[in-house]
């Protein structure tokens, strides 16, 4: 790069982190419509939930340059540290570039005929056994078309995303609570809220935009609170106000202990909880109905005493929790991601947390919400929302209701009675199944369960022995076991959408 | 040799000390300030040492957050 090049870029570089502080120059714009002799173009990050828009600089078909996009109601302009490798991630040289077929136990490279066919009939020897397993970093599209492809197609409903195993209990925690699973909050809460409370939340490293969004109040003169309530100290405790540390399970009894209290203060929003509210007593998905009464004489166990045994937090700092809830004029935004909801009682701790935010009547107002946070871009918008469940079909139908598969059966235009009337295994049931051999293959697209499923010894080490087809853009510990590896277009590579946190596709 | 650029954010009463720490780290090159924060452009070997500089500039005793913005690599690609 010659030096008057290097100047340009610099002052392009300059004028974008000028726009992004409220300083916006001709420059910058001259940037976006490229001036730098890049061609620059929108696309969604695509490395957590956030759901960034960024800027994609491209020379010579490849991508060289990426900035945040300053229209971008999410982000606003701002990238984190994914934004120095987002764009080098696709030229590795490891990169798979040819279908592989496993041969005299070794991967060969194959042409595309060879492998799609390999696949086809091992498929059609036994469709009702071979099963799809994939992630939220599916697109919607790709999500949707696999999950059309086997219910639809094949007529068997064993297709699952790892979605399962970090989601589930923030799932049934809204469907337990509101009735559907949908979030409550947006992101636009954050700019509005008086108070945060992380359970057992990390966004200065987990979700450093959102966190960023919060943070940056404070630099254009703004009072944001934030209390850090987490079984240890992380980057977001030196943002924090007052750090609180829990003993692990403790959060549960701190929500109840919050909720007592405001009860006992008679700081609680009756008229709300009249009007929006049916009190249950949990155990399954419905719960047993339970009167007011009921319900305070529950909590009576949850005193300061009891809270402090359980989860060693001080009487003075389940004070300073339940006043922010009890303060009328306060605005409080509850955030958590996996802390919460892969918690071994994680759909339970997720209905707590709704409880004190609906006990207080912090809840539906700009700033006041209970919301949890995604991990993977499109967690929510494909697995959830597209249905690429076991148990699922699009728009929040279920395989186990028959007017869903019908409508489902209709829409696409196939036999009535092809979708299968029984829910497909779920993903531990899945490698389960594959272990035992009661499946006969699996195709892995978009993630590595050979490095990430839990208890992986017990579930993986019979995977080589099936019929496994890997989708991936790099070598995984997953494709060392494929009988088939295709190589898989990655990011900017490929049309897409995908569904973030707060459900904007 | 990739570009990138910073917001950086501060307390007002930091911005002075911020400022100069800025400036005198190498390949560190400080923007007009705005209310906002301080704009900064870096210049470093590899991808690697510019997330590491980026890293760095949030360690400066002041600094509330230094956000990347901008990220040109071109040479490395």
């Amino acid at each position: 790069m010659n030096t008057s090049r290097r100047e340009f870029l610099k002052q392009a570089a300059m004028a974008a982190a000028t726009a992004v502080l409220g300083g916006a120059t001709h420059s910058h714009i001259e940037a976006a419509e490229g001036a730098d002799g890049l061609l620059w173009r929108k696309a969604p990050c695509r490395f957590c939930g956030t759901g960034c828009g960024t800027m994609v600089g491209v020379k010579d078909g490849r991508v060289v340059a990426v900035q945040g996009d300053l229209e971008n109601p999410v982000n606003k302009g701002l990238l984190c540290v994914k934004g120095y490798h987002a764009g080098v991630a696709l030229y590795g040289k490891d990169r798979l570039t040819k279908p592989l077929i496993r041969k005299n136990g070794k991967l060969t490279p194959a042409s595309w005929d060879e492998a799609i066919t390999r696949i086809a009939q091992e498929i059609m020897r036994s469709p009702s056994t071979f099963a799809v397993y994939g992630s939220g970093q599916w697109t919607v599209p790709e999500g949707f078309s696999v999950m059309k492809f086997m219910k639809g197609g094949l007529g068997n409903n064993h297709v699952d995303p790892n979605a399962r195993l970090c989601m589930a209990s923030a799932v049934v925690g809204m469907l337990t609570t509101y009735g559907v699973d949908e979030p409550s909050g947006c992101y636009d809460d954050f700019d509005e809220c008086d108070t945060v409370i992380l359970w057992g939340n990390n966004p200065a490293e987990m979700h450093p935009v959102l966190w960023s969004r919060i943070v940056d109040r404070r630099g254009k003169g703004e009072k944001v609170e934030i209390i850090d309530l987490a079984t240890r100290r992380t980057r977001s405790t030196e943002g924090a106000d007052h750090y609180i540390e829990f003993t692990p399970q403790g959060d549960l009894a701190i929500a109840n202990g919050i909720c007592r209290l405001l009860i006992q203060w008679n700081k609680h929003d009756q008229g709300w909880i009249e009007r929006h509210c049916n009190i249950r007593q949990g155990e399954d998905g419905v719960g047993k109905p339970m009167a007011w009464d009921e319900y305070v004489k529950w909590l009576e166990t949850y005193t300061p005493e009891y809270v402090r045994e359980v989860a060693g937090i001080s009487e003075r700092n389940l004070n300073l929790l339940a006043e922010r809830f009890a303060d009328p004029d306060k605005k409080v935004l509850s955030l958590w991601c996996m802390g919460m909801n892969q918690h071994t009682r994680g759909t339970w701790i997720n209905n707590l947390v709704y409880n004190v935010h609906f006990l207080s009547g912090k809840f539906g107002k700009p700033g006041s919400t209970a919301f949890s946070l995604t991990g993977q871009p499109s967690a929510c918008g494909t697995c959830r929302e597209v249905g690429t469940l076991g148990h699922a079909l699009p728009g929040g139908r279920l395989v186990a209701k028959p007017e869903h598969r019908a409508q489902c059966e209709e829409l696409w235009n196939i036999p009535a009675g092809r979708i299968a009337p029984k829910p497909g295994m779920h993903t531990m049931a899945m490698f389960d199944a594959l272990q035992k051999g009661d499946l006969s293959g699996v195709w892995v697209q978009v993630t590595n369960p050979a490095q990430t499923i839990p208890n992986l010894n017990n579930f993986t080490s019979n995977l080589k022995d099936r019929f496994l087809v890997v989708s991936d853009v790099y070598p995984t510990v997953t494709t060392d076991l494929a009988t088939v590896v295709l190589p898989s277009a990655m990011w900017v590579e490929k049309n897409g959408v995908y569904g973030n946190s707060e459900r904007r596709t | 040799m990739p570009v990138s650029s910073y917001a950086v954010r501060c307390n007002d009463s930091a911005r002075p000390g911020v400022m100069a720490r800025l400036g005198a780290l190498p390949g560190v090159t400080v923007g007009e300030e705005t209310e906002q924060g301080i704009p900064v452009v870096t210049e470093s070997k590899t991808s690697r040492a510019a997330r590491e500089l980026g890293e760095q500039l949030e360690q400066i005793p002041g600094v509330e957050n230094a956000v990347l913005v901008y990220h040109n690599f071109e040479d490395e690609s």
